[in-house]
């Protein structure tokens, strides 16, 4: 068995390819990381648009 | 090679013709430090980022992630959040506040916003130490980098790279510092895409990377990267929190807040700047993991395996383009310490304590004068450069992120925040993160950083709880501050008569006692209403 100790407990398994060991070991929640900060600034966004727009009277459009 | 020099001669061709162009345009010493606040969303997000991303991009980044793989993300993952968030977060409450307070910098705002002389002259103290170091390591970037890729001395990279800095600084200020970042950043996104992509395909697709590089490494791959690294929650947060609290605080981020040509354009540039740098920085990362898996030959250093990687892989014209685009990286963070230096130097201790009576001409006199003395003093410096100038200067970002980062977020959203409170987060923190590290204090096993940040928030909020809570008029300012309306007009015309009392009429709805003047007593020195009369 390829798997040693201490890299069992993080994940790491010899046995597995690149490409196994990428997605097993959740190093793909990097890039959703970054996904999420599209999405909070999207929010962020919209929030202070509306706001800019209530302070000009005209409410919510 | 000879189409290499070519390309790269254009470019810098380019940067000359940009400062040229702007030369003209320059009329007052607003817009030399400042871009007499005319800079639109696009071009202040670009800006930002380009001088936000240093010499670092394209060595010491893809040296990380050569050396550990995936987990060097825990540091790209803080870019996009830290620089869009200061934007949204922090920039666009600043530049309602500096404008309300007439403010053109970081130091003058803090004085203004708190009443407090002493602010400006740490915090300008403060920027004035960190910049000078990080200027010296810029110019000590552009001599290494320039020698590497055209095989020059030392010193002909540095002159070479250093002069058309200086220069075109010189003659167009801040604004061609915003528009030769704007092409800096243009260059730096597009080559480093064609880079990474044009590694990638040639490694064979996204899988056959990963296997390859697991075959160096299983631990190249996983997020806990060689040795465990980051393994810990806490290891893998510093970075993160480190490069955030970055943005908030880098004082060549937050003058870009200030130049906004409008406060509502911050969350245009705060989209901009997300979209840029999401599709940016794990990839200028990555090309270090890369070079691991094409290079056949290991670099004798790793912070080349970058270079290495471009020189191998790209046309000539392209990797023309790849070093121009890594001089830029370089020259756009150079130039704005260039303005940052020259603007506290003469606008907040020159002008503030010796030349108060000056006039515009002889303010953006003086200011181009110390542009040229302080770069010809970096430069000198940069020749014999101290040898740990990367290890301080790395030190001086943590120090500019807890001393001005905290103190600023603080200064916008606690209406409580008081000066002895400001002053307190800058010195406690500041001498808990240089004890911290040079002592090598194991605080709970806190890195330094986090160890600094925890006490200047602490500090900030229990000093300025035990201090005489702010009333009156700073809080009427606050609250226009963070408000979303149109700031009154008579501030945006700059009528300072009108100022006065567009803003009375805002405290007489908000105060909760008469203003000094409405009570007869004395108007403050400083502080909003001190710098609106003054204007007056």
């Amino acid at each position: 068995m390829a798997v040693r100790g201490d890299d069992a407990e993080r994940g790491v398994n010899e046995a597995m390819s690149g490409s196994e060991l990428f997605w097993s070991s959740g190093t793909w929640l990097f890039v959703v990381g970054q996904v999420l900060v599209l999405v909070i600034v999207g929010i962020i966004y919209a929030y202070q648009a509306r706001k800019e727009q209530e302070a000009l009277g005209g409410g919510r459009r | 090679m000879t189409t290499t020099y070519v390309v790269f001669v254009l470019y810098l061709i380019t940067l000359l013709a940009i400062g040229w162009y702007f030369m003209n345009r320059v009329r007052t010493y607003e817009d030399f430090v400042i871009g007499g606040r005319r800079i639109g969303p696009f071009a202040s997000s670009f800006s930002l980022v380009s001088s936000y991303m240093s010499g670092y991009t394209y060595t010491a980044a893809p040296g990380l992630s050569y050396r550990s793989g995936y987990s060097t993300l825990w540091w790209a993952t803080g870019d996009a959040p830290g620089n869009a968030l200061s934007f949204g977060v922090l920039g666009r409450r600043l530049r309602r506040y500096a404008e309300l307070l007439r403010a053109i910098s970081l130091p003058e705002y803090l004085e203004r916003r708190f009443n407090s002389p002493s602010l400006r002259l740490l915090s300008g103290l403060v920027i004035l130490i960190t910049v000078a170091m990080y200027l010296v390591a810029q110019f000590v970037a552009t001599g290494k980098l320039v020698s590497v890729m055209f095989n020059t001395s030392y010193i002909t990279g540095m002159v070479i790279g250093s002069f058309v800095v200086i220069i075109y600084t010189l003659m167009g200020g801040y604004l061609a510092v915003v528009y030769t970042d704007v092409i800096q950043f243009s260059l730096m996104w597009v080559l480093t895409h064609v880079l990474f992509w044009t590694a990638l395909a040639m490694a064979g697709g996204f899988a056959a990377f990963n296997d390859a590089l697991a075959r160096i490494s299983p631990q190249l791959i996983v997020p806990a990267g060689p040795d465990n690294a980051y393994g810990t929650f806490l290891a893998a947060l510093t970075p993160i929190v480190l490069i955030i609290m970055g943005s908030f605080g880098l004082p060549h981020v937050t003058i870009r807040h200030l130049s906004l040509k409008d406060p509502r354009n911050a969350r245009h540039a705060m989209l901009i700047t997300a979209i840029f740098v999401v599709t940016f920085s794990f990839i200028y990362y990555m090309i270090g993991a890369l070079a691991r898996v094409l290079l056949l030959t290991a670099p004798a250093d790793v912070e080349e395996a970058g270079i290495r990687l471009w020189f191998s892989i790209l046309h000539p014209v392209l990797a023309g383009l790849m070093s121009s685009a890594a001089v830029a990286s370089i020259m756009s963070t150079a130039d704005s310490f260039l303005i940052l230096l020259t603007s506290t130097l003469s606008h907040d201790f020159l002008n503030r304590y010796f030349m108060p009576t000056a006039t515009d001409q002889e303010r953006l006199r003086v200011g181009r004068i110390l542009v040229a003395v302080l770069a010809v003093v970096a430069f000198i410096v940069a020749i014999r450069p101290p040898a740990l100038v990367f290890t301080i200067v790395i030190f001086a970002f943590g120090a500019m992120a807890l001393a001005l980062g905290v103190p600023n977020l603080f200064s916008v959203y606690w209406r409580r925040t008081t000066e002895a409170g400001v002053i307190a987060c800058m010195v406690l923190s500041l001498i808990v993160y240089v004890g911290a590290t040079v002592g090598k204090w194991n605080v709970f096993g806190l890195h330094p950083f986090m160890l600094g940040l925890i006490v200047a928030v602490a500090a900030i909020v229990v000093v300025s709880l035990l201090s005489k809570p702010p009333e009156g008029e700073p809080l009427a300012v606050f609250d226009t501050a963070g408000g979303y309306g149109p700031l009154p007009p008579a501030v945006r015309a700059g009528a300072s008569a009108m100022v006065s009392h567009e803003i009375a009429l805002a405290i007489e709805r908000t105060a909760s006692r008469p203003t000094p003047r409405e009570a007869g007593g004395a108007t403050p020195a400083y502080g909003w209403r001190g710098a609106v009369d003054a204007a007056g």
